[in-house]
């Protein structure tokens, strides 16, 4: 078994101090190998985003421990170049995270300019070769973010963070801000550089299509817990919580769930769902074109 | 006039005949052409991508038509009265009337200084003509009619301290107040998470069923979900209408295939 790349160990986040100290997070933990992509699902507020800025040193942890290629990772001031360039992150929205006032070319070339290991001639190689990586065309380089599409924007991103050879790569909702044909585009490129560069992946999303796409192990966040994580085929094809269940019905079938009466019923009145009112959802799940696919292995 | 067209014309809330909208300067159509009817108790889908018109559509319907854009032509009929060419004294008293609207993002489109029981109750007075509490009770009873877990405290809260689900429940509860003929929802699940995009339909589907819908989106398994038609709507014009299975798992023309096979729908529920 090869060592794991990435190990969370009882991870617990908090905001506020004090009296007003409040954990958002806790208890998480799991091993991610080379090369593997774990999906961190959950509703908005569930915990799953701290649990990813945690990694990437943008919330610093009050328990728990985050070891990176076998080392503990201190917070974000302290870590060395090693860890700092291993871990990349791509957020949600693309046209916030490229500066508009930078042509592609100047956004690619600034991260190099500071590492400071290439000369002028080897940045440009390097810069047409991040291009083509995310499949753009050269000639994008030098037009700003705003000539660029919503899937453009979020590949620049993506080369942007590759410019680092990260070891990890971390999207934050990177697919949401996309409309479908995109999302498929870019969930593709991303599964095809896993594995041109064994690049490993914390993919946070509550989309489960792209989850089922991408990812080869789950983690599902409710309330800041974990409330089921496993091997992709396992979490899906058999999830054991109410919220994992929902979830996947509300992806693969919303009509079928809504044409159940006691779980029509249960949604209109909002709240918990119970185990009763959730009965039929896993022949719904079931019945999908997309979890008949050859399941993942 | 002979009785059955009698039946139907008083059963037609929505009668969009015809419709051109254009860009006023330069001139370019938007929308050239475009019939669509909703019957009393029907739920029917506008889908497509943005850009395609949907949302154009949509403001025509409500008198909301944006600056620069004009009808140039066609007819609107709203219960067999024509509103296309309403004056906007006489637009406020259809707009929150007879016709609700339900919009994607509820943060936005709530008063962040006044509470949300403030905004219904304005609305039921106005609308209603109702005193301060007989609109009152009737805020709260709305509210509660939208499975708003705490009806009563809800009323006096602003909308930042709801959640996103609970402030689209408001913001239906806001659509539904003065007993609309027709209930405008543009993308009102879309801002959403997934499991409560799901409560959010379940409670529009049985809320709509008291009047008609027209339900904007570019999401074609939410329209499934919910609308008893779907009419698919590509550069201004809808290449594609009939009632949703036939749409869904019939579908003739090749840009409705491929909206559905992004979606991935499971087979016919």
């Amino acid at each position: 078994m090869t060592a794991p790349l990435l190990s969370i160990q009882n991870l617990g986040v908090a905001y506020g101090s004090g009296r007003d100290r409040r954990f958002v997070l806790r208890g998480a933990g799991f091993d991610l190998a080379p090369g593997q992509v774990m999906a961190i699902v959950g509703e908005s507020g569930s915990g799953k985003s701290t649990l990813v800025r945690a990694v990437a040193g943008l919330a610093t942890p009050a328990e728990g421990e985050i070891l990176f290629e076998g080392v503990a990772l201190p917070p974000l001031g302290k870590r060395s170049k090693t860890m700092l360039h291993g871990i990349q992150m791509v957020f949600q929205d693309p046209g916030a995270s490229l500066n508009p006032r930078q042509s592609i070319r100047t956004v690619l070339e600034e991260p190099l300019i500071v590492v400071g290991k290439l000369d002028g001639a080897a940045r440009r190689r390097r810069v047409e070769e991040l291009m083509d990586l995310v499949h753009l065309d050269h000639r994008l380089l030098d037009l700003r973010p705003s000539a660029l599409s919503g899937g453009q924007k979020q590949r620049v991103a993506i080369a942007r963070a590759l410019s680092m050879e990260p070891r990890l790569l971390i999207a934050d909702e990177a697919l949401s801000a996309l409309d479908f044909a995109n999302q498929d585009k870019v969930s593709a490129l991303l599964l095809e550089l896993k594995e041109r560069l064994n690049l490993a992946m914390l993919f946070v999303s509550h989309d489960m299509r792209s989850v089922r796409r991408m990812a080869d192990h789950v983690c599902v966040i409710e309330g800041g817990q974990v409330v089921e994580q496993g091997p992709v085929a396992e979490v899906l094809y058999h999830p054991k919580s109410a919220y994992t269940r929902l979830l996947l019905a509300a992806a693969l079938n919303p009509a079928a769930a809504l044409a159940d009466p006691r779980l029509s019923a249960a949604l209109e009145a909002g709240g918990p769902i119970s185990d009763e009112a959730l009965a039929g959802v896993m022949d719904i799940i079931g019945a999908n074109a997309l979890m008949q696919e050859q399941s993942p292995s | 006039m002979s009785v059955a067209e009698l039946n139907t014309a008083h059963e037609m809330v929505l009668d969009i005949r015809k419709l051109r909208l254009e860009t006023v300067a330069p001139r370019r159509v938007l929308i050239p052409n475009l019939d669509l009817t909703i019957r009393r108790g029907e739920i029917v889908g506008l889908v497509g991508q943005s850009g395609s018109g949907k949302t154009l559509t949509c403001f025509a319907v409500g008198g909301l038509v944006p600056p620069g854009v004009r009808v140039a032509g066609g007819e609107i009929h709203l219960e067999g009265r024509r509103i296309d060419n309403l004056a906007e004294a006489e637009w406020r008293a259809v707009r929150g009337g007879r016709i609700g609207m339900v919009f994607q993002d509820p943060l936005s489109s709530f008063n962040p200084v006044k509470t949300v029981g403030s905004i219904l109750i304005e609305s039921a007075r106005r609308h209603r003509g109702l005193d301060k509490a007989a609109a009152r009770a009737l805020a709260v009873e709305t509210l509660r009619a939208m499975r708003l877990p705490g009806a009563d405290a809800c009323v006096d809260a602003f909308p930042h301290q709801l959640s996103g689900g609970q402030r689209q429940r408001a913001m239906i509860g806001l659509a539904l107040i003065n007993q609309p003929a027709l209930i405008l929802a543009d993308e009102p699940t879309t801002a959403l998470d997934p499991t409560v995009q799901l409560q959010i339909l379940a409670l529009l589907r049985r809320q709509a069923q008291q009047a008609a819908a027209l339900m904007i989106t570019h999401d074609i398994a939410a329209a499934g979900a919910v609308c008893d038609r779907i009419a698919v709507m590509l550069e201004g014009e809808i290449v594609e209408e009939g009632p949703t299975a036939q749409v869904l798992y019939e579908p003739r023309h090749p840009f409705t295939r491929s909206l559905r096979d992004a979606a991935h729908l499971g087979r016919r529920a």
